[in-house]
């Protein structure tokens, strides 16, 4: 009997379970993943993950089964591979069995020290105006994943994967540490601008969107939707309350990202005086 | 046909003047205006169709209404409400039952309503119909708007 080693880890309420069969590779494995993932005692974990002792060598390196819920994902990886697997992995399954939080796909950027959410699924264009705002002097959270806690505020968080890297090269912006003059924790949500690019869009066209679409639409960009929908739409309600709801059209990335800044601005500033 | 009765075991929470409710049964989320959730409240088991436009005729002004359009406006409600099983089986309304037929375009802002994405579809890239009208439109399966194209909203 292979003797094991068994890291067991949570974050924001999903628990992951990881076996090696030595303690280096468990070690060099549980490295990679980001500063919020916490040992979780003997929680039941959501997901396990088997890296299986080396099936061969090659050229010096040693190759691994890797598994997931006992299904195998790779046959030979090598330990980089498998670091790599795992926390690719380990980042997707988050996003689905987070409790207490709604894990949305977004692009976030803080401005004026409170969060702008860029609501959208897989290629619409979320990389490229998250970059195209960090151009325009916003500071980058995350281009893909924004979460957002049961006060409605989203987190700052020091994820792995940063900007992709074709986009900042457009942008001429280095590919991560963005997040390197934030501090690690909530901000409230200042904006949540959903956005559809169409190529023959000059410039910006914005609407203004009701606080209970605006739930809908976060609701259906939501990765835990479907494990914790109460809650998913409690911190989506919490997080429109104060924000900005907006919809609309836009053109370049480049052209309209200074004109989304200038337009919460001045949203805000009416807004303000309409209080005061 | 009992009258309209309002299902059961749902999950409802308020955002601004909007009222959202979360269906576990088929993994809806809809969201009500006020009008549409005034209707809804009416929907008790005791109240007929006729009822409920005698009741939003006399609460006309609470919601900028006249009460000439409380008719349509159960009507389109009530027909809506139906199509996303928002109202207890057996008391679900038919179109025949209805007046007339509703504005699509009436119920449809009344009540809008998105499906909970699985951890498939929210990773797949899938997105809401992007057609610019109902000629255009690709059917897809994956489309989380029940019932409504987006862009006629």
């Amino acid at each position: 009997m292979q003797a094991s080693h068994i890291a067991r880890l949570s974050a924001f309420g999903a628990v992951v379970e990881i076996t090696s069969p030595d303690r280096e590779t468990l070690e060099q494995c549980t490295a990679t993943l980001p500063g919020y993932w916490l040992k979780a005692g003997d929680r039941r974990p959501d997901v396990c993950f088997n890296i299986t002792k080396p099936t061969h060598e090659q050229e010096g390196e040693r190759h691994f089964l890797f598994q997931e819920n006992g299904i195998p994902l790779e046959f030979t990886i090598n330990g980089t591979q498998a670091q790599h697997l795992l926390a690719k992995r380990v980042d997707y399954l988050l996003g689905a069995y987070a409790r207490d939080c709604a894990f949305l796909h977004a692009g976030i950027v803080v401005h004026e020290g409170r969060a702008i959410l860029i609501p959208g699924l897989s290629h619409v264009g979320k990389s490229t105006l998250t970059a195209a705002l960090v151009q325009s002097g916003a500071h980058y959270v995350s281009d893909d994943i924004a979460v957002i806690d049961r006060s409605g505020r989203a987190y700052i968080l020091n994820r792995a994967s940063n900007l992709r890297e074709d986009v900042a090269e457009i942008f001429d912006l280095p590919s991560s540490a963005h997040t390197e003059c934030l501090h690690e924790g909530t901000l409230p949500v200042k904006a949540i601008m959903l956005l559809n690019y169409h190529k023959s869009q000059k410039s910006l066209e914005l609407s203004p969107l009701s606080k209970g679409e605006t739930v809908l639409r976060l609701i259906a960009n939501s990765m835990n939707g479907r494990h914790q929908p109460e809650t998913v739409i409690h911190c989506c309600g919490a997080a429109v309350r104060q924000a900005i709801c907006c919809e609309g059209v836009r053109g370049e990335a480049k052209t309209v990202a200074p004109l989304i800044l200038s337009h919460i601005n001045d949203k805000e500033n009416i807004d303000g005086e309409s209080t005061a | 046909m009992a009258n309209p009765l309002r299902k059961t075991g749902l999950f409802l929470a308020e955002v601004d003047e909007q009222t959202l409710i979360y269906d576990a049964t088929n993994n809806r989320t809809h969201c009500l205006n006020p009008q549409a959730l005034k209707v809804w409240q009416l929907c008790n088991g005791l109240n007929n169709r006729n009822d409920m436009v005698l009741a939003l005729k006399t609460a006309g002004h609470d919601f900028a209404m006249q009460p000439g359009d409380a008719e349509e406006l159960v009507d389109a409600a009530l027909d809506r409400f139906t199509e996303l099983e928002l109202l207890e089986t057996g008391t679900l309304m038919t179109r025949r039952e209805l007046g007339k037929v509703a504005v699509k375009a009436l119920a449809a802002g009344l009540v809008l309503s998105v499906m909970m994405p699985t951890r498939a579809m929210a990773a797949s890239g899938s997105e809401s119909c992007d057609s610019l009208n109902e000629d255009e439109c690709i059917s897809d399966p994956s489309c989380m708007w029940v019932g409504i194209c987006i862009n006629n909203i």
